[in-house]
């Protein structure tokens, strides 16, 4: 924990981009209280109107507020990035910390599983489930977490395989402590800086692959705001409403730019090699 | 030559007499019967098994420990010696159940040693002390945590009483109850050496495993916690097994020495006459290159019977398929040596040794 009130204390970007997703966040939970206006609302008296004091970010072709539907996108993005990464982490921590704790064929068989994973290319791969499946935002998200936990999982067996031969694994070992102790309660807790770390990054890509399918009008239906959605429909305008593609644009890199920034910072507060500590 | 050497050509005569005197050992036999038996090992190994590259269809294999047979008395400090890589940890860990045994059987107190077992629950008799007090305890647990553990994981105490319970062992290894708290990344090496300790003797173990406990720590931690051992002992009356390279410490704590090399047992023997005398070439080798006090007096062996005779252990890869393990570094062998392996036997006054010339001399 102190490393990581260090990261960001001597790490500027990564202090800014923590304020700033947890502004999102708190946009997500309480968008009903800050969006000036209902984001489903038709108005047909003020259709692509321009940023103005009224509309900040200014109306789409409906007449929609932009700022408002911005707000409301944000749930969107936000659980889209939690839940899916949550998914892959559970399945990716599974995987890897039996196929590190417990070596040989159990090793070969669940890391040559991931390696087939990893052959699919996995975006095409959320495309045809996703043409497949009922279109809807919990199935996205399942859907993403269940093909990005690969990488979870060599983290993760990497870590479990180093530290199964430690001797405090072997002391509670002595104590006669099962397996399933030793993997979740004494090996996984020294593993959380990597996990930490490939959560952070996974959400960020889980962002951008949901606005990516959102763009490609999968997975969320139209009324519902959601960032990606946003771009795709403001492109038809963009020679005539700019503001209708820009702010979501800005609004889904400035995301995941943040994320990967704190990804970034607690990876490098967690390397021995830059942390004073051991 | 002979001067260098610190036996003594008197006592090795008096022991010859003795030896005649068949009464006398029958006599010292019996004794050793009567002291009771804690564990004894029956033709305990241990192989490993790898690949020497990538192409190979055939295993190859290491003997981290072969075919030994030994025995460990109620309320005595069994040390075991040896160099780097004779198997010594792979015995401490064989004991403790931390690794399967490729074949032959332990027995303690008169029963197989079997820690599936969950009725004779051999983890509340049997603990382990390690090496590396760094990486013995888990960084991200607080040290009441550490120690409290193995006696609730064997129902010795209830959880909400681990506090207290934690309390009372640091004080058993004279640490104070402030540290209770503490991850161990804040106690410094000897603290954490007494945390292990303490973790051990949560369960009040009858037979200690040490593994090297104080090769980590510096000179003056290493005697304090080495006298804490020798207090614990006499206190608690445990038996231990003292796995160290540092004969310094085994004249100073053991009661019989138990020297190994290339996995074998080469020499069992009561501590004293241990230090008196060596019986194996082997021990001998070992015995004289403990650091003299006096600096100047510089030890060479080389040149003793052709051989350059020595430690280091033989290449693994050639393989030893018959005939001594020592054979290739050993002043005294002879042809008899290499063609057929010395068994562990008695070489009187309860001392075994695996050699067929025990109590020969370098330069003699």
């Amino acid at each position: 924990m102190k490393e990581l009130i260090n990261a960001f204390k001597n790490n500027k970007l990564a202090l800014i981009s923590l304020t700033f997703i947890l502004i999102v966040i708190l946009a997500a939970i309480f968008a009903p209280y800050i969006a000036p206006y209902n984001p489903d609302k038709i108005n047909v008296n003020s259709i692509l109107l321009p940023p103005s004091f009224a509309h900040p970010l200014g109306t789409d072709q409906l007449g929609r507020d932009v700022l408002s539907r911005l707000i409301y996108g944000s749930r969107i993005s936000i659980e889209v990035g939690f839940i899916a990464v949550s998914i892959s982490l559970f399945i990716g921590i599974i995987v890897g910390s039996y196929a590190g704790y417990y070596g040989g064929i159990i090793d070969s068989v669940l890391m040559r599983f991931v390696d087939i994973m990893l052959t699919f290319p996995s975006f095409f791969l959320i495309l045809a489930i996703s043409a497949i499946l009922k279109p809807s935002i919990i199935n996205i998200m399942i859907i993403i977490g269940l093909t990005s936990w690969m990488g979870v999982a060599r983290i993760i067996r990497a870590e479990f395989a180093q530290n199964k031969e430690k001797d405090y694994v072997l002391a509670a070992k002595a104590a006669g402590a099962s397996a399933a102790y030793i993997m979740f309660s004494e090996i996984l807790p020294n593993t959380i800086a990597p996990i930490l770390v490939s959560a952070t990054l996974g959400i960020a890509a889980a962002i951008l692959i949901q606005a990516s399918l959102a763009f490609l009008g999968i997975g969320i239906m139209p009324p519902t705001p959601s960032w990606g959605g946003m771009l795709s429909r403001g492109k038809t305008y963009i020679m005539i409403a700019w503001w209708l593609t820009l702010f979501p644009g800005i609004a889904i890199l400035l995301t995941v730019l943040s994320f990967n920034l704190i990804g970034e910072a607690v990876r490098d507060a967690m390397d021995p090699r830059y942390s004073g500590k051991k | 030559m002979p001067g260098v050497l610190r036996y003594n050509s008197f006592a090795r005569k008096n022991k010859a007499n003795i030896k005649k005197e068949t009464g006398k050992i029958n006599n010292k036999t019996k004794q050793n019967m009567e002291k009771e038996i804690i564990l004894n090992a029956l033709n305990l190994s241990k192989y490993y098994k790898y690949y020497k590259s990538v192409f190979d269809i055939k295993r190859d294999v290491i003997k981290a420990v072969d075919d030994i047979t030994f025995e460990v008395f109620r309320n005595e400090i069994f040390a075991v010696v040896g160099e780097t890589g004779c198997g010594k940890s792979t015995l401490a860990k064989l004991v403790a159940g931390l690794i399967n045994k490729t074949s032959g059987d332990i027995y303690y107190d008169g029963e197989l040693l079997d820690y599936k077992d969950k009725k004779k629950n051999f983890r509340k008799k049997i603990q382990i002390v390690f090496q590396d007090p760094y990486s013995s305890l888990n960084p991200k647990k607080k040290i009441y945590k550490i120690i409290s553990y193995p006696a609730v994981k064997n129902n010795i105490i209830k959880k909400r009483d681990r506090l207290d319970f934690a309390a009372s062992l640091l004080k058993n290894v004279g640490l104070s109850e402030e540290i209770l708290h503490s991850y161990p990344y804040e106690l410094s090496g000897g603290q954490r050496q007494r945390v292990g300790i303490a973790r051990s003797l949560s369960v009040s173990p009858e037979l200690l495993i040490l593994d090297e406990p104080v090769s980590a720590l510096d000179m003056s931690i290493s005697a304090q916690v080495l006298n804490l051992l020798m207090d614990l002992q006499a206190h608690d009356k445990m038996s231990y097994i003292f796995i160290t390279h540092d004969l310094k410490i085994v004249r100073h704590i053991a009661d019989r020495v138990c020297v190994m090399y290339g996995g074998k047992i080469m020499e069992i023997s009561p501590s004293q006459d241990f230090f008196k005398e060596p019986a194996h070439p082997y021990s001998n080798i070992l015995y004289n290159s403990m650091l003299p006090y006096n600096f100047k007096k510089q030890l060479n062996f080389t040149g003793l019977n052709g051989k350059n005779a020595g430690s280091g252990l033989i290449s693994k890869e050639k393989g030893i398929e018959k005939g001594c393990v020592y054979f290739k570094k050993c002043y005294a062998s002879k042809e008899i040596c290499e063609k057929n392996e010395p068994p562990l036997k008695d070489v009187g006054d309860n001392r075994m040794a695996s050699c067929f010339f025990p109590f020969t001399h370098p330069g003699l």
